[in-house]
């Protein structure tokens, strides 16, 4: 897959390699806390028995991944083509979208929080007939909510101002 | 003969055959959606349940959990986001075909494997059920464990291409299930004292986030780049006959996988569907392909989650051990109308056994028949102008994450899932590995410190038992096969290079 | 367009929205229960009876909400955090009440609730394969003191009230088993099936749906159970331990007292409806109903009763 936009400067496997060594460095030195050495322990085999073992492999394999992406750092980008910044704004746009949506349904409710991110990300996505964004928003949410509240039965997060949403 | 007929005419009634009907398509609808499984399924009919007729009940359950299977496959093929974890294998060839305008041969294929699987798991049941149930009292905790380390073959199976990283991915998802509380002694494991994590990280919002919002992400990324024009084909297509050419010992063998597993209480059908499609990519003829939109994939992974529905009646029949919340509530409903689960079951109440026989029969055609016409909608979907689908794949995907525990944390799994994922897929980590990951890994750890505490700190009895020991011997059969392949073939290249010095 | 008509239609457009709030008698909107389990369980199905008999009692809608994760303590906790009016409540069973919160730290305790009525209660027993050998507490007793360390004893949960009832077992006989934790009952079930565990406590309905494969050498309960009178009770042999499984409403502490007795008084209807009695009788289950306030005694007396044996095995945080 040939592609014009500029690369990432920096190898993204390589990167993501070194964020799971960290992790699971992290992760095997808290699983010698205290904290675990008090816990009832079962044949032996306290609650970190398992993930110690899942971590050391995890350590060993992302120390694979780093030597292999170093020494080898064309093999892996064969499969993606480097991001565009634009692209990545976009994205980011998204994800914040997100975000915020979710922190939203829990302070205005699920019916009225959908209706604006079923309004905003079609838009990120640079969709522009803000008519059918807008219809689309509306009777979308207001759809989900019907079928979950009313016929699956399942409560969601209201708003403060409503009774029923 | 005489019971078989008992058993029929207990189900040829109106308000029985509608129950059918209404239970699966309820159930294709709960799996269609992301997230919602069919544990919501029941929520909805449980009141109704309690008072209507015992047969109705059983068939509108029964259709549920035949629906519910079926159902996800349509979302994996459709929109790359398996409606329940039962169809992530599914994704891995049907979205592929469908992205490349054949989603209605896909739908095709998977809806054709999911009758096949179906209707073989009731033969199963009809012929095997008390040898079954017994037999799979010989699976301790010892042999599950053995299973669970089997079952991790897929991983490797899958992740061919980028070995390594697909491992990594794989551990990860190992690891990440371990958050919350421990499984066997229920203390509190890498949730630095926050509360809300001790819930755990969830298989359905990780699944959720992983596949439908990092699409959502990764189409963001992609709008600056030009794509192909993609001309989709809208409806259900049949598979040819001629296409089952060669196709049919993997299609026998991935029932028998399916059925073989369902009727182990507590396995269930995602690890199933994995371990038959891992088997698929192992031997199939089109192995090359796999992964690539091969319908091989697709008929291994619903054939054989498929064929769960009927063989994990097994036990919750004859043994009286419901192995999910669906068969469970039937198991309540039959009870309350004085049916006592066990062996004694299928010589007393056989009109009965015969009566659920046919409903999973008719579950299996109506789910086929709602497939095939639901196609013509499903397919349009991908006419939908790519925001708005994916904005409300988004909205329904979170909503469906949010529904399974009501639980607020569970959002903020699915989220950050979905940027792990959208990272990992563009840096060609793949997603599938750490999905069977987090499936299998509560199995084996469970197994494993269950063992222990049965064998009193042991891991050599654990050799002492001979299902244990044949399964550990083909898993490292399996594993070292393409080294050994290796080594010969180095040794031949190696020989035929002297031979031409010499 | 007459401006009268506009108005009308707009404010009962907005009543229909409930913008504006009449001021009504509690309760004047849905109530929400809380089940802290998946829907399908044993406490969902319960809730979910009792539900609809009550609700026509209050004269209001009742929405059962299920939130589940972390041994129920997740759904246990959002209802003490709910907001003191009335309108959430929690079906609450044993094990998130007076169990989890002496394992591990918990944003809430029994002090964090108004209690408003008991719900069920069910008798627990000792089962063991129908082929067992034993057939009496002393049976097992005596074979556990004579082979210690040998016998599995099963448990659903560590720290459930079946491993409780274990403890107390083990504390009042001396003798020496092992607990073998496994998930939910199903599994535990199995494992007494495939033979690698040899008993485990289980409710009373269980038994009797499983009469064709195991048999009770006890029933957990002080008095004979009605619903059972010939199966003998561990005080009958001896040992007396009482491990009801049992869960009752609640909601967070401070609700108004009109609204916490208009509830009671609604699932006291709402248990003596024919559809509560007959479910419970499918269940082999005695209707239990027990006051708010005798309710609220009967919890701490269990909590400081399950305090004193999770410390004893050292399982207390």
């Amino acid at each position: 897959m040939a592609s014009k936009t500029p690369r990432l400067p920096v190898n993204g496997t390589s990167l993501v390699a070194c964020v799971t060594l960290a992790a699971s460095t992290f992760m095997l030195w808290h699983t010698f806390d205290p904290a675990y050495d008090t816990a009832f322990a079962s044949a032996g085999r306290g609650p970190v028995f398992f993930p110690r073992i899942l971590l050391v492999i995890m350590l060993m394999l992302s120390a694979a991944v780093l030597a292999q992406s170093v020494t080898r750092p064309r093999v892996p980008e064969t499969e993606t083509a480097a991001l565009a910044w634009r692209a990545l704004l976009s994205v980011l746009l998204a994800a914040v979208a997100t975000g915020l949506y979710l922190y939203l349904i829990y302070v205005i409710g699920y019916l009225l929080a959908s209706i604006a991110f079923s309004f905003v990300l079609p838009v990120v996505f640079g969709y522009r007939r803000w008519v059918v964004t807008a219809t689309f928003a509306a009777v979308y949410a207001t759809a989900t909510w019907y079928v979950f509240e009313m016929i699956f039965r399942i409560v969601l997060p209201k708003s403060p101002w409503f009774i029923y949403f | 003969m005489d019971v078989a007929l008992l058993g029929l005419e207990q189900i040829l009634t109106w308000q029985t055959m509608l129950a059918v009907v209404l239970g699966t398509a309820l159930g294709v609808a709960v799996g269609v959606l992301p997230g919602l499984g069919s544990v919501v399924g029941i929520t909805m009919v449980l009141p109704f349940t309690l008072t209507m007729g015992q047969m109705p009940a059983v068939a509108v359950l029964l259709g549920i959990y035949c629906g519910s299977v079926y159902g996800g496959s349509i979302t994996a093929i459709i929109i790359n986001t398996p409606g329940t974890p039962q169809a992530a294998a599914t994704a891995l060839d049907g979205y592929p075909m469908a992205a490349r305008g054949e989603a209605d041969l896909a739908l095709g294929w998977a809806t054709t494997a999911s009758l096949i699987g179906g209707l073989f798991s009731v033969l199963v049941l009809m012929l095997a059920a008390p040898q079954l149930a017994a037999f799979s009292l010989n699976f301790t905790s010892v042999e599950y464990f053995a299973l669970g380390v089997f079952a991790l073959i897929c991983i490797a199976q899958v992740s061919q291409g980028s070995m390594l990283r697909g491992l990594l991915s794989g551990a990860m998802g190992m690891f990440v299930a371990t958050v919350g509380v421990d499984p066997v002694i229920g203390d509190m494991r890498f949730t630095f004292d926050s509360f809300a994590l001790s819930a755990g990280i969830s298989l359905i919002p990780a699944i959720v986030g992983l596949f439908a919002l990092s699409e959502m992400f990764v189409r963001i990324a992609e709008r600056y780049t030009p794509t192909v024009k993609v001309d989709f084909k809208v409806g259900f297509k049949m598979p040819p006959r001629s296409a089952w050419r060669g196709r049919l010992v993997l299609l026998l063998k991935s029932c028998l996988i399916g059925s073989f597993i369902g009727a182990l209480p507590g396995t269930g059908a995602a690890t199933s569907a994995f371990i038959s499609y891992s088997e698929a990519k192992r031997s199939s003829p089109n192995r090359a392909r796999i992964g690539k939109g091969e319908p091989d994939g697709i008929i291994a992974a619903e054939s054989a989650n498929n064929a769960v529905t009927g063989s994990a009646l097994v036990p919750t029949l004859a043994l009286g051990i419901p192995g999910d919340p669906v068969t469970a509530v039937m198991l309540g409903t039959l009870i309350v109308q004085g049916i006592t689960p066990g062996p004694r079951l299928f010589i007393e109440h056989l009109d009965v056994v015969y009566a659920i026989f046919f409903i999973l029969i008719a579950a299996n055609v109506a789910m086929f028949a709602i497939g095939a016409v639901g196609a013509q909608a499903f397919t349009r979907v991908l006419r939908v102008p790519e925001s708005l689908l994916m904005t409300a794949v988004v909205v329904i995907a979170l909503l469906g994450a949010y529904g399974v525990r009501g639980n607020s944390l569970d959002l903020v799994i699915a989220f950050a899932a979905g940027i792990v994922g959208f990272v990992m897929r563009r840096t060609g980590f793949p997603i599938a590995p750490m999905v069977i990951g987090m499936v299998l890994s509560p199995m084996i750890e469970n197994a494993l410190r269950q063992s222990l505490m049965l064998t009193r700190g042991s891991f050599w009895a654990f050799f002492e038992r001979p299902i244990t020991l044949a399964l550990f011997v083909v898993t490292a059969a399996i594993l070292l096969w393409p080294l050994v392949r290796w080594l010969l073939r180095a040794a031949k290249t190696h020989n035929d290079a002297q031979d031409r010095r010499t | 367009m007459n401006f009268r008509i506009f108005v009308a239609a707009a404010v009962s457009g907005l009543a229909v929205l409930g913008l504006v709030q009449p001021a009504n008698a509690f309760p004047d909107r849905p109530v929400t229960m809380v089940v802290p389990f998946s829907a399908g369980g044993g406490t969902d199905i319960t809730a979910r009876t009792l539900a609809g008999p009550m609700a026509e009692a209050l004269g209001s809608e009742l929405l059962v909400k299920n939130t589940a994760g972390a041994g129920g303590t997740i759904g246990t906790a959002e209802v003490a955090a709910a907001r003191t009016v009335g309108y959430t409540i929690g079906m609450m069973p044993v094990g998130p009440m007076t169990t989890q919160p002496h394992l591990r730290k918990l944003p809430y305790s029994p002090e964090s609730f108004d209690y408003i009525c008991l719900a069920y209660s069910a008798p627990s027993s000792i089962v063991v394969r129908k082929d067992s050998p034993f057939n009496s507490l002393a049976d097992m007793v005596d074979y556990a003191k004579a082979n210690p360390g040998k016998l599995n004893f099963g448990v659903q949960a560590i720290g459930s009230i079946p491993h409780v009832a274990g403890l107390g077992l083990v504390d009042a006989t001396g003798i020496d088993i092992a607990f073998i934790p496994f998930k939910g009952s199903a599994p535990t079930f199995k494992a007494m099936l495939d033979g690698s565990v040899d008993m485990f406590v289980a409710h009373i309905s269980f038994l009797t749906q499983n009469a064709d494969q195991v048999k009770s050498i006890a029933m957990l309960s002080d008095e004979p159970v009605s619903t059972a009178p010939d199966l003998p009770t561990a005080k009958q042999q001896g040992v007396p331990l009482n491990f009801p499984i049992w869960g009752g409403l609640v909601a967070p502490k401070g609700i108004p007292a009109e609204a916490r007795d208009t509830l009671e008084s609604a699932c006291e209807k709402g248990m003596n409806s024919k559809a509560f009695g007959d479910r419970m009788a499918d269940l082999r289950m005695p209707v239990t109903f027990m006051k708010g306030s005798d309710f609220e005694t009967f919890v701490q007396a269990e909590f400081a009763r399950n305090a004193k044996l999770l410390a004893k095995a050292g399982l207390s945080n």
